[in-house]
């Protein structure tokens, strides 16, 4: 069942292409099929009934990473993530959802994340601010997370990190759409934030956007502040908490991670640890508010093939800009560029770079 | 074709062979995604809940290469090949009506060489334009092709239809910036066009590429020339007292300097669109004109400009209108902008000379007005491409509340086109501008070049003996 | 434009499927066009217990006289109910009238602008809204009730429930179901009448995007200078 507010946003899609040059996954593979344009028209002949929602159809509702650089760039603001999100809840209420999909889905029912895996613990208690580490960079890229812990202890911050984090729910929303069981996982992620009581700061932009822009809408906002550990560095660098380091006269560009991006408008951040940690800064290819996604974490976990296409194009956008390092503070990106990294280049992080 | 059939399977196979199987598609999920364009009545029968028509097998070749096995398997078999590059033409020239096999090019979407030194690029025709003029500009240079469609056509789609850009006043149509061209032949033979366009070393092969809407071989590279980011933009507008002084000014205006942009809307369109979308509120003419390049000539051509609008008592409004259309130059075509369903609606573009220019838009508003007042039609029309030799109609009308039948509406529109092509062909006019024929207008095609179609069938037959390429679309 | 649920229907809905949760029954009841039945039928996911539309093309161009009729006749034949929980007015004609209406015609008692419902051993107790503050009001049913908008974030519905409600469907009543005669219907029967209607919706967003505060405020400094360009 989709709602009439998606197959409204649908239909106005279905015979526009204007945002087909933005999608990171149709540049890839040049299909038809992966353009907002295409979902969109699907759904409008489900809805009158000239073609089935059927394993297919799912699949093609599967090969978006939720960037949002099409809402972002449309005159009128019609938003094909809402369309593509709910089409997602259809495929799995009626069954239909890729199996790579549901073994995920699975994966976090039992073990409450994607990976199906122990999470390193990160866990400690400090005064100052809850450190919020996620799913990703405690599974994947554990690294990151070290970095961040180590860097706010040397700026004399007094971190806690959670025993048994739980799951903010954001990977099983872009897998299952927006229902009560991503309610429920939000729900529990609040309450053990709430009950802490200190300001929260998130490592994973993808997880900060949940807590800050869905939280509310379902009831169970996180009650402190909540800051991307991007801004919060920045902050501390603007203290001179974080001290800068020498020139290293080696070109750098920021990649801009898709929600840091589009859901918090956030560029000077991480532009300021780059420059903290001695790089000399270029802009790459389609940045800040339309920076051109290179895979989320989820979308990597089902489909791997099309998100090592997708870090390749970003890669390629890096290589024209004549840097030699890419410049990331968010460990989903790291994820997905950390694989696919071109002869001479390097891939940052740069909580790491601060330290 | 039935697709449990055991030759379906084996023609499926050989094309996988052809170009790998993750290329070949028969899904019906995927193919229901061609069945519709940007054909206005290929929309209105997905919106009445019919289905379109499907390919039967989605072809997507990496290379000129694997191009040319797709064709030759498809001459073998005798199955119909309809290219397809964004599907954003709006005259149905990438539907699918034959069936057989859809080929979607954009899979062939690299940069070959991009040349600044020598001022041309060289791409496969499957990137998206956007993305090429993106490359371009990153190193300061431009194609200077910039069509509303910028975002969504392919290089191979404004080759196909030879399609226009804003700035055509100066820089010309896409054929102007075609340096040369690599072709896939029907029988599958892969050629090149001489490597520069303009020469005394026999006829020149690109014009009979250029336009000839897949129905002659697959252009699979292409070269442009290119061209330095203007040091200056400066918009402008201006207010006729009516269209008919625009047109005698405009006229004048390429008589003497190169604008970019010219664009002269006729009063019902400044009163609607151009209300609507920039916020200009008065009565009359509305024009807006760009100059660029060097910045010590445009302040020379801008002075000139100045003097022959003055000359024809235009009011002149200053940069703003101009500023805000070029900023708005695509948001006329997003959703809640751009008609829409239910309105049916439809662009009767046309060129010709000066002289019968404004003849044509009088005929054509006259027949469409006259002929479907019970339709409560609406006429509006800009002109928006300029030659020293002529001008071009951009003229759209409007049924706001249109039949609802999906056939019965195919019949009224297609009357309209029928009547307002002919208006433009009986007044020295053509079927189209810029847009193609396409599907639209193929059933005018022998009207429009009488006993001079045979140069056309002559090259069909010869290139394409078994008529695979894009069936049914451009009168061949 | 798109048919949706009114924010302040969404708010009275769980309001009403909290009171669920202690005790009784759910029943969603509104008007319109046929194609209103698919986003009824997103509600059983939500817990309701039966969706039921009102639709017949007799009722087209009702107005809040006309609806409150109808909505009247299917109450009676659907009830009895205890409480009528409403959103306080629709998103569109905004007219805030149907509860009223609504409850008069029943001859029940109405609360309006209520922002928190509950119930306690001795019955119904309501929170409403006034220009002064929060009233606390101790009710009897059956009455109707008015529910503001925001009062409560309606739930999301679960995959489980999701897949059960596509067993059900949204019951759809006629006019000649609720013994309404064509002249008490829609246009003819009701007190309003419409002129002109106009929808001016220009997209989802007319406006500019901006990454910073700096950009606002270069904006800004354009608008105040009158160039309208940055």
């Amino acid at each position: 069942m989709i709602s009439q507010n998606a197959l409204h946003h649908a239909e106005k899609c279905r015979f526009c292409w204007m945002c087909r040059h933005l999608c990171p996954i149709q540049r890839q593979t040049g299909k038809e099929i992966n353009t907002p344009r295409a979902k969109g028209l699907l759904l409008s002949m489900v809805n009158k009934e000239t073609q089935s929602f059927d394993k297919d159809m799912a699949q093609a509702m599967y090969e978006c990473v939720l960037c949002d650089a099409c809402t972002n760039n449309c005159a009128t603001g019609y938003q094909p993530p809402v369309f593509i999100r709910e089409a997602r809840t259809e495929a799995v209420v009626n069954d239909l959802a890729p199996e790579t999909v549901i073994r995920l889905i699975d994966n976090i029912l039992d073990t409450g994340n994607i990976y199906g895996v122990e999470k390193t613990s990160f866990a400690r208690e400090g005064t100052d601010v809850l450190v919020y580490i996620g799913e990703v960079a405690a599974t994947q890229v554990p690294e990151m997370a070290e970095n961040l812990l180590l860097l706010l202890e040397k700026a004399g911050i007094s971190a806690k990190v959670l025993e048994n984090e739980p799951a903010s729910g954001v990977m099983l929303g872009d897998l299952i759409g927006y229902t009560e069981e991503v309610f429920l996982q939000a729900k529990t992620c609040a309450e053990a934030i709430n009950k802490v009581g200190l300001p929260v700061v998130v490592l994973n932009s993808y997880d900060a956007e949940i807590m800050k822009q869905r939280y509310p809408m379902w009831d169970c906002e996180v009650k402190t502040e909540i800051i991307t550990a991007t801004s919060y560095i920045y902050d501390l660098i603007l203290k001179e908490r974080i001290k800068s380091k020498k020139a290293k006269g080696i070109k750098g560009a920021c990649h801009d991670d898709d929600r840091s991006a589009r859901s918090f408008f956030e560029f000077d951040p991480i532009r300021a640890m780059a420059k903290a940690a001695g790089y000399e800064l270029e802009e790459m290819f389609s940045n800040k508010k339309m920076a051109k996604s290179c895979g989320t974490a989820v979308s990597k976990a089902y489909m791997p093939e099309i998100i090592s296409k997708v870090a390749a194009g970003r890669w390629e956008d890096f290589e024209r800009s004549g840097c030699s390092a890419l410049l990331i503070a968010n460990p989903e990106a790291y994820l997905c560029l950390k694989e696919s990294i071109p002869e001479g280049k390097c891939l940052v992080d740069l909580y790491g770079a601060l330290l | 074709m039935n697709d449990k059939s055991f030759m379906f399977n084996m023609i499926c196979s050989e094309l996988e062979d052809a170009v790998g199987i993750e290329n070949v598609s028969t899904k019906k999920t995927e193919r229901a995604v061609y069945s519709v364009d940007y054909f206005w009545l290929s929309r209105k029968w997905q919106d009445a809940g019919v289905a379109g028509p499907m390919p039967d097998i989605i072809v997507c070749p990496g290379s000129a290469e694997e191009v040319s096995k797709v064709l030759k398997i498809a001459n073998y078999y005798k199955l119909p090949v309809t290219t397809w590059g964004g599907g954003s033409g709006s005259q149905g020239g990438a539907l699918p009506v034959a069936g057989g096999i859809l080929m979607d090019i954009k899979r062939m979407n690299k940069l070959i060489d991009l040349n600044v030194e020598a001022g041309h690029v060289t791409c496969e025709t499957g990137m998206i334009f956007a993305t090429l003029e993106d490359l371009v500009n990153e190193k300061g240079y431009s194609v200077m092709h910039l069509p509303s469609c910028l975002t969504c056509c392919t290089v191979g789609g404004a080759l196909a239809h030879n399609g226009i850009g804003i700035l055509s006043t100066k820089y010309g149509k896409i054929d102007d910036m075609c340096l040369s061209m690599e072709i896939v032949l029907p029988n599958g033979d892969i050629i090149n066009t001489l490597p520069v366009p303009k020469h005394s070393s026999g006829p020149n092969l690109i014009p009979i590429f250029l336009g000839s809407e897949g129905t002659l071989g697959v252009i699979t590279k292409v070269r442009f020339k290119i061209v330095r980011l203007p040091e200056v933009r400066r918009h402008h507008a201006f207010l006729f007292d009516d269209i008919h002084t625009g047109y005698e000014a405009c006229h004048e205006i390429v008589q003497n300097v190169k604008p970019s942009i010219i664009r002269l809307f006729d009063e019902a369109e400044t009163v609607s669109i151009i209300k609507k979308v920039i916020g200009f509120e008065k009565k009359g003419s509305f024009m807006n004109l760009t100059l660029e390049g060097n910045g010590r000539i445009v302040d020379i051509e801008e002075q000139i400009v100045l003097e022959i609008a003055e000359k024809y008592g235009a009011q002149y409004l200053g940069t703003e209108y101009g500023e805000k259309w070029f900023d708005n130059r695509i948001t006329f075509f997003y959703p809640d902008h751009i008609m829409d369903l239910p309105q049916m609606f439809g662009t009767l573009d046309t060129v010709a000379t000066h002289d019968n220019i404004e003849k044509i838009y009088r005929a054509m508003k006259h027949v469409v007005e006259d002929e479907f007042q019970q339709y409560n039609v609406r006429f509006i029309s800009h002109s928006s491409h300029w030659y020293e030799w002529g001008a071009m109609n951009y003229s759209r009308f409007i049924i706001d509340n249109p039949p609802q039948d999906p056939e019965e509406a195919l019949r009224v529109h297609n009357r309209i086109w029928n009547m307002g092509v002919r208006a433009a062909l009986e007044n020295g006019g053509v079927l189209n501008d810029h847009h193609g024929v396409g599907l639209k207008l193929s059933r005018l095609v022998k009207e429009q070049y009488g006993p001079a179609m045979q140069v056309l069938e002559a090259l069909k037959n010869k290139l394409d003996p078994n008529g695979i390429m894009n069936p049914y679309k451009l009168g061949l | 434009m798109s048919l949706r649920l009114n924010i302040s229907d969404e708010a009275a809905l769980e309001a009403g499927l909290r009171l669920k949760a202690e005790d009784g029954i759910v029943t969603v009841l509104t008007m319109g066009p046929q194609k209103a039945e698919s986003f009824l039928s997103e509600l059983l996911a939500l817990g309701v217990d039966e969706a039921v539309l009102i639709s017949d093309e007799k009722m087209a161009g009702a107005d809040t006289y006309a609806t409150a009729k109808a909505l009247n006749a299917a109450v009676r034949k659907l009830g009895p109910y205890d409480m009528i929980l409403c959103g306080r007015r629709a998103l569109d004609g905004e007219t805030g009238q149907i509860p009223g209406r609504l409850a008069s015609s029943l001859g029940w008692a109405c609360v309006s602008n209520v922002e928190e419902v509950g119930i306690d051993n001795e019955g119904i107790v309501l929170h409403r809204r006034t220009e002064d503050g929060i009233e606390v009001l101790r009710c009897v049913p059956p009455l109707v009730v008015s529910v503001c908008e925001y009062s409560y974030k309606l739930r999301l519905p679960g995959i489980q429930a999701m897949r059960q409600a596509k067993k059900k469907q949204a019951k759809v009543l006629n006019a000649s179901d609720l013994n309404l005669a064509a002249e008490e219907c829609g246009l003819s029967g009701s007190l309003t009448r419409v002129t002109e209607m106009r929808a001016i919706f220009p997209g989802l967003r007319n406006c500019k995007k901006l990454s910073d505060c700096k950009e606002l405020a270069m904006v800004i400094q354009a608008e105040i200078r009158g160039t309208g360009n940055e």
